[in-house]
């Protein structure tokens, strides 16, 4: 064996394409690289079925780290031979059928980004002495420096001098200084190695579960990577500026990364999972944890920004992400000989997530958010959230709770939605004190046949101000886009100038406009006044 | 270029190997109190100035004692062979 050479990746990409042209499809990327070549990856899938989740690896951010494209590559080669030819998986001890195989292809859809970074993957592997070069080969803002770090180039806390006042042990967060092996790049997403992986996610919403592949360690890991990680706190999150002075110091309390329970539970249980099915691979145990304290504090990292991205933009749909740091020998570049058992353990890491994602239940949920609006202390108001299975077959709906100031939603809290089936589930505002109160409707929803089970949040947005007779306050809610805010401007304008003809209100005409003015972003705050 | 391990009595002394080598850490975690980190030294300079820093270095890799890795990277392309024939061949080409 020997490791692929870039031209010889994208060589065996088009032929897996070709090969299998009802399986395989190459996905040509639409930002070539500063040496001008363009990076192609590989969308794997079985069958019709439309609703599936989507599971996206890359690999060969870090130039020198060869073996990432290669172990992708054999794992996509492998999957589509046993699925195309019945052939067992072979990946040592643990194994599966070709039929198993060809139905879990008909569940999910596989995108493997095996070369994000050719070029510096090019220079690694021909040039004198370079085999340990990390970066891509773009130029940066010092003239005498080459090359920005990829996994330092995402939109997640990536301007660590104003986000991440770091503790002195953050030694691998991104730095503006080109001369470093952990430059940032001049702003994020700057590389075209990064946006072509932006424009995956992008582009494909269906995307559930992310692995983006390193070496070397024996690392199995989920967010966070800038702090310690915790559950209690939401307000605590990357989204807010005014812990910027205090994220990034490990052990302390001043600041630690929120995860909402069901989310770090779910990412401990799939890296469990992983880590199970690489040890059955030929007996190898991976460490397992968050990447902060497993490996090191990161910023602007690939696998934190694809979990971040609901978190920062909620409309954006959630992806679970991982990464798998391979080998457990200090070596970017173990000799050929020793890469056939790595590629099949890991391949079963990753075949256990594949499976994972063929068990995930799908609900849709609306209204999301629930604005309850201003709601006086000691008075009460209810909402109902629908909530509609369009899984492939029955879901149960677990742990139904609402969480936050004066919420509650009564029993039964656990229910049983066949396919196709829509359930409502009551949730009460009931506020104690003044002011905002956000909250959250949340439920696990599982196959009951598989145990995978799925965390879904729905917000509740109300408040309570005391407020006097005849004091005009903005309505509540939420951002619209595109034609239905078009929509909805048209209809206030309407009203508007209804209310100008016949001589309406001042503070329901000053409604009307606040809504047309910020219909794109919308009102959360029930207490906001609108005229004196 | 060395893959080494160093073990240090706290953060700032981590911080210093890293700026050494120039923020080429592949892993750093707590011991107790001392930091022990897996760094990538890339050339003399570093290695001199990582030995006068007092930590305590372990060589996990030399490079000057293993062969040039370039010899591991296949030098022709095994598979543009058979993507141009199965161009030629057409759509359905393939073994699927």
């Amino acid at each position: 064996m020997q490791y692929l050479s870039v031209a010889e990746a994208e060589s065996l990409i088009e032929l897996l394409s070709l090969q299998f042209p009802g399986f395989c499809e190459r996905i040509e990327l639409p930002n070539p690289t500063f040496e001008g070549r363009v990076s192609s990856a590989l969308k794997i899938r079985a069958g019709q079925e439309e609703r599936r989740a989507g599971v996206l690896l890359i690999g060969g951010q870090h130039a020198r780290e060869w073996g990432s494209t290669d172990i992708l590559l054999f794992f996509a080669q492998a999957l589509l031979d046993a699925a195309v030819h019945s052939n067992s998986l072979p990946f040592g001890g643990f194994t599966l059928q070709g039929t198993e195989v060809h139905q879990m292809l008909e569940k999910i859809e596989l995108i493997v980004f095996p070369v994000v970074n050719p070029d510096g993957k090019h220079y690694s592997q021909t040039s004198d002495a370079q085999s340990l070069w990390r970066k891509n080969r773009g130029p940066t803002s010092d003239p005498n420096q080459v090359g920005t770090d990829l996994n330092r180039n995402y939109d997640w806390l990536w301007d660590t001098t104003a986000q991440l006042q770091a503790g002195a042990s953050a030694v691998a967060v991104g730095l503006p200084d080109p001369s470093t092996e952990i430059y940032r790049g001049t702003a994020p997403f700057s590389e075209p190695e990064t946006r072509n992986v932006k424009h995956l996610l992008d582009t494909h919403p269906q995307i559930r579960f992310f692995v983006d592949v390193h070496c070397f360690h024996g690392f199995l890991m989920h967010p966070w990577g800038d702090d310690d990680t915790q559950t209690t706190d939401p307000s605590m999150s990357f989204t807010y500026e005014v812990y910027d002075a205090a994220r990034g110091a490990l052990g302390d309390t001043a600041y630690r990364e929120y995860m909402s329970p069901g989310d770090l539970a779910r990412h401990q249980d799939l890296v469990h999972r992983m880590g199970l099915a690489l040890t059955q691979s030929r007996g190898t145990v991976y460490t397992e944890g968050p990447e902060a304290t497993v490996m090191y504090q990161m910023s602007g990292s690939a696998a934190d920004y694809a979990f971040s991205r609901h978190l920062a933009d909620r409309t954006s749909p959630k992806i679970d992400a991982f990464t798998i740091e391979w080998g457990l020998a200090a070596d970017f570049q173990p000799p050929p000989a020793q890469m056939p058992p790595i590629q099949r353990e890991v391949s079963a890491a990753l075949t256990a997530l594949c499976l994972a994602a063929k068990d995930m239940p799908f609900v849709e949920t609306d209204p999301d958010p629930v604005l309850f609006g201003n709601v006086a202390v000691g008075g009460g108001r209810s909402a109902t959230v629908t909530v509609h299975n369009v899984s492939r077959g029955t879901v149960t709906l677990e742990n139904i709770s609402a969480a936050g100031p004066g919420y509650q939603t009564p029993p039964p809290h656990t229910r049983t939605l066949a396919k196709d089936a829509s359930e409502q589930i009551q949730v009460m505002f009931s506020p104690g004190q003044e002011g905002p109160a956000e909250g959250a409707l949340r439920f696990d929803a599982r196959f009951p046949r598989t145990g995978f089970a799925d965390n879904v949040e729905v917000r509740l947005e109300g408040g309570s101000c005391t407020a006097k007779r005849g004091d005009c306050l903005a309505p509540v809610f939420p951002a619209r886009s595109g034609a239905a805010a078009a929509l909805i401007v048209l209809r206030c304008k309407f009203l508007l100038a209804l209310l100008v003809l016949f001589g309406g209100s001042e503070c329901d005409k000053a409604k009307l406009r606040f809504r047309i003015a910020h219909c794109l972003e919308g009102n959360g705050d029930p207490c906001l006044p609108l005229l004196p | 270029m060395w893959i080494i391990r160093a073990r240090v009595p706290g953060d700032e002394a981590l911080r210093r190997l890293a700026d050494i080598v120039r923020g080429d850490v592949v892993s750093s975690r707590r011991v107790g109190k001392e930091f022990v980190a897996v760094l990538v030294v890339h050339d003399d300079a570093e290695m001199e100035k990582l030995s006068a820093s007092g930590a305590a270095l372990e060589i996990l890799s030399d490079s000057r004692t293993r062969p040039d890795p370039r010899q591991y990277v296949s030098s022709e392309n095994r598979y543009a062979a058979e993507v141009e024939r199965l161009k030629k061949s057409g759509p359905g080409g393939g073994k699927a």
